[in-house]
């Protein structure tokens, strides 16, 4: 495939365009949208609607206001305005022409009238993300965690939820609640690396937490996340540095050999950021 | 069969396999080359009416999804519970097992055990109605065809297969020509017709663009959602899925995962 | 697609045309020569130099299409636009080794949870982006 359609498709799968810089997002909205302008024959229908729906919320970033509700009339002509993704550009293109309490009521409206009693699999679900999202600011950390954990209990298959909660619950130092999350997570998402790391990563801050008594083991713990983590994925740099640091802790020598060596890997490779990052931690170890 | 008188068929096929038919050529200009461009067109036009009719979204109440997703969740924990450690699958081996026998989440309870009338409930019948949609466009514009060969070239033969067949399929490829000694390899026009029926979907497959991937996702989807008129109710298969849930094994993967990476990337 | 490939496939094409067209005209002639005449054709059968018209007309078809195949390369999602490649013709099957194409071009496979880009706060990007556009003009204006 070429490997520019397959970047930004890549960016859009992934959303990575959700936690870019500012430099980031505003280089790509200028190539998303030569790109999209000339036309390559090569993308699909469905290809091309979902980097128009990534166009959409990169133009709300850079604040080009017009030109987003433009893009929701696109779409909404072409599907009808009663759609999961249109909800959620209708909740966005409120929040910024008026105010997050007049989006608030058009997604709380919609979840009652309608939602409660006919959705599909998606729409239910994203609307009271999105509604979510906004209220965030609002409310106080408990009382909106109790709402996230009011909607996975509504939806306990879904695993975004339950790596924002898992986060939420790291940031408040609730390892034990947050390494509950990352594991359903796990069942969900059976060979999700990055997940493995995130949990290893929980169980060391908790071990550093933690008693003498309990912390070797709980360190094992997160050793043995991350090894499956790097099990699963040869050059994940997350994995390597904590298994380097943690076997060191531990006094595991032949681990800590191979650490090393992959990480040293990792450094000679072209990836332009892992490389550097492996770098610094070697010379740290 | 006696031996002579296979012999005699075997001089019998060899003697018909030289004699040759003079086709017309503009039998191929006006016949063989209309039924397969109708075909194909029809194929196509079929394909979009479908699109147009079929492929409804379906929507259902939200407790439905939820009940749907806590039976999917007591699936993955089975299939994926190795990836926990020993006691964390037990937690949640004895919580899934608790509320999945409670039926805490069940959408909606049934209140006798007599089976309900499929035809009642508004769901099955709009699958139903769905699924006679799907028919009904199969069905029609076959029937339209097949009219419309048989009046126009009945009895007709088109063409000569490249390659030798056994007398077998004389039926599959003659039919409406009524000559018992004619090489197969001949193809009358109503033949030609049912090769175009069922060997035509990779040419579709070819023209509009291969959508196998999003059409597996869309029945995953239908799957999840509405299960089919007259299964079990979900009472009962939460029950089941709650015994399954209790007497599971678990074998965790961090088990000896240490040697494990190091054979792995050892060299 | 290299030269190599293309050169070779225009020679194999060309030469499966031509060995076709020959067979129809021989045919032809064998028609109008078993019409005409009591020759016993069924001795006469299709020429040599036909045939091997066919089989090297396939085998360079063969190999140009082998050698039309290129290594893979991909653009990082992130950084300055290099062309990355991991000298492979063909992707990984293994687990452990398909992911590392993810983590050469610094992708998450898995950013669609761990982004969490459902839980964006529209406002604070906005925010972002309009102080550092902001930034970048008065920059701009510096110099």
């Amino acid at each position: 495939m070429d490997p520019v359609k397959e970047r930004f498709l890549t960016i859009e799968k992934t959303k990575y365009y959700t936690i870019a810089s500012p430099a980031e997002v505003s280089s790509l909205y200028g190539q998303l949208k030569t790109y999209l302008g000339s036309g390559d024959q090569a993308l699909t229908e469905l290809e091309y609607m979902s980097l128009m729906r990534m166009l959409f919320d990169l133009t709300v970033y850079i604040g080009k206001d017009v030109e987003a509700e433009a893009l929701y009339k696109t779409f909404a002509d072409r599907l009808g305005e009663n759609s999961p993704h249109l909800h959620v550009m209708k909740a966005t293109l409120i929040q910024i022409n008026d105010k997050d309490a007049a989006a608030e009521n058009y997604l709380t409206t919609l979840l009652k009238d309608s939602l409660e009693y006919d959705t599909d699999a998606l729409d239910y679900l994203l609307v009271s993300k999105k509604l979510l999202s906004i209220r965030r600011n609002s409310l106080t950390k408990e009382k909106f965690i109790r709402q996230v954990l009011d909607l996975v209990d509504k939806f306990p298959l879904d695993a975004e939820l339950w790596w924002f909660l898992a986060q939420e619950y790291f940031g408040l130092g609730q390892f034990e609640q947050a390494s509950y999350c990352l594991e359903e997570v796990l069942c969900i998402h059976p060979f999700n690396y990055v997940a493995f790391g995130q949990l290893g990563q929980v169980l060391y801050y908790k071990a550093l937490r933690d008693k003498k008594t309990n912390k070797t083991a709980t360190l094992e713990a997160s050793l043995n996340n991350f090894l499956r983590s790097v099990e699963l994925s040869e050059t994940f740099l997350k994995g390597w540095s904590f298994i380097a640091n943690i076997s060191k802790e531990l006094g595991k020598k032949e681990l800590l050999e191979l650490a090393k060596g992959k990480l040293m890997e990792i450094q000679k490779s072209d990836s332009q950021v892992d490389s550097a990052t492996a770098k610094l931690i070697l010379e740290k170890l | 069969m006696h031996l002579p008188s296979l012999l005699s068929f075997f001089e019998l096929s060899k003697e018909n396999a030289v004699a040759e038919l003079t086709l017309d050529p503009k039998l191929k200009y006006w016949v063989l080359l209309p039924i397969s461009i109708v075909m194909i067109l029809v194929g196509v036009t079929r394909q979009h009416i479908m699109a147009l009719i079929g492929l409804k979204v379906k929507s259902v109440p939200r407790k439905k999804i939820t009940e749907a997703q806590y039976m999917g969740k007591a699936q993955s924990l089975l299939g994926n519970g190795s990836n926990l450690s020993d006691e964390s699958f037990k937690t949640r081996q004895e919580y899934l097992a608790q509320i999945l026998a409670e039926g805490k989440y069940v959408a909606e309870q049934t209140k006798s055990d007599e089976p309900v009338n499929p035809l009642n409930d508004p769901n099955a019948s709009d699958a139903m109605m769905n699924m006679a949609k799907g028919n009904l466009a199969n069905y029609i514009p076959q029937t339209l065809i097949m009219w419309w060969v048989n009046h126009f070239f009945a009895g007709f033969v088109l063409m000569k297969l490249p390659f030798p067949l056994t007398i077998r399929f004389k039926e599959m490829l003659q039919s409406g020509v009524m000559t018992a000694d004619l090489d197969v390899r001949w193809v009358s026009s109503i033949s030609w017709y049912f090769i175009s029926v069922l060997g035509l979907n990779p040419l579709y497959n070819l023209i509009l663009g291969n959508n196998d991937v999003d059409a597996l996702g869309m029945a995953q989807q239908q799957q999840q959602l509405g299960g089919m008129p007259g299964g079990p109710a979900p009472e009962v298969m939460m029950k089941n899925l709650a015994n399954d849930v209790t007497i599971a094994q678990h074998e965790t993967c961090f088990k000896g995962i240490e040697e494990r990476v190091l054979k792995l990337y050892k060299n | 697609m290299s030269i190599i490939s293309k050169v070779l496939l225009i020679v194999a094409l060309a030469q499966l045309f031509h060995s076709g067209f020959s067979s129809y005209e021989f045919h032809q002639l064998k028609k109008q020569l078993a019409a005409g005449s009591s020759v016993a054709i069924d001795q006469i059968s299709l020429p040599k130099d036909i045939r091997l018209e066919v089989l090297s007309g396939l085998i360079l078809f063969t190999f140009s299409v082998f050698m039309s195949f290129g290594k893979l390369t991909y653009l990082p999602l992130s950084g300055k636009p290099v062309l990355l490649s991991q000298h492979e013709y063909l992707k990984e099957i293994d687990m452990n080794r398909a992911t590392m194409t993810n983590n050469l071009i610094g992708s998450d496979p898995y950013g669609e949870i761990t982004y969490t880009p459902n839980f964006v706060d529209v406002h604070a990007k906005r925010k972002e982006l309009k102080q550092w556009l902001n930034d970048r003009e008065s920059h701009d204006k510096v110099n």
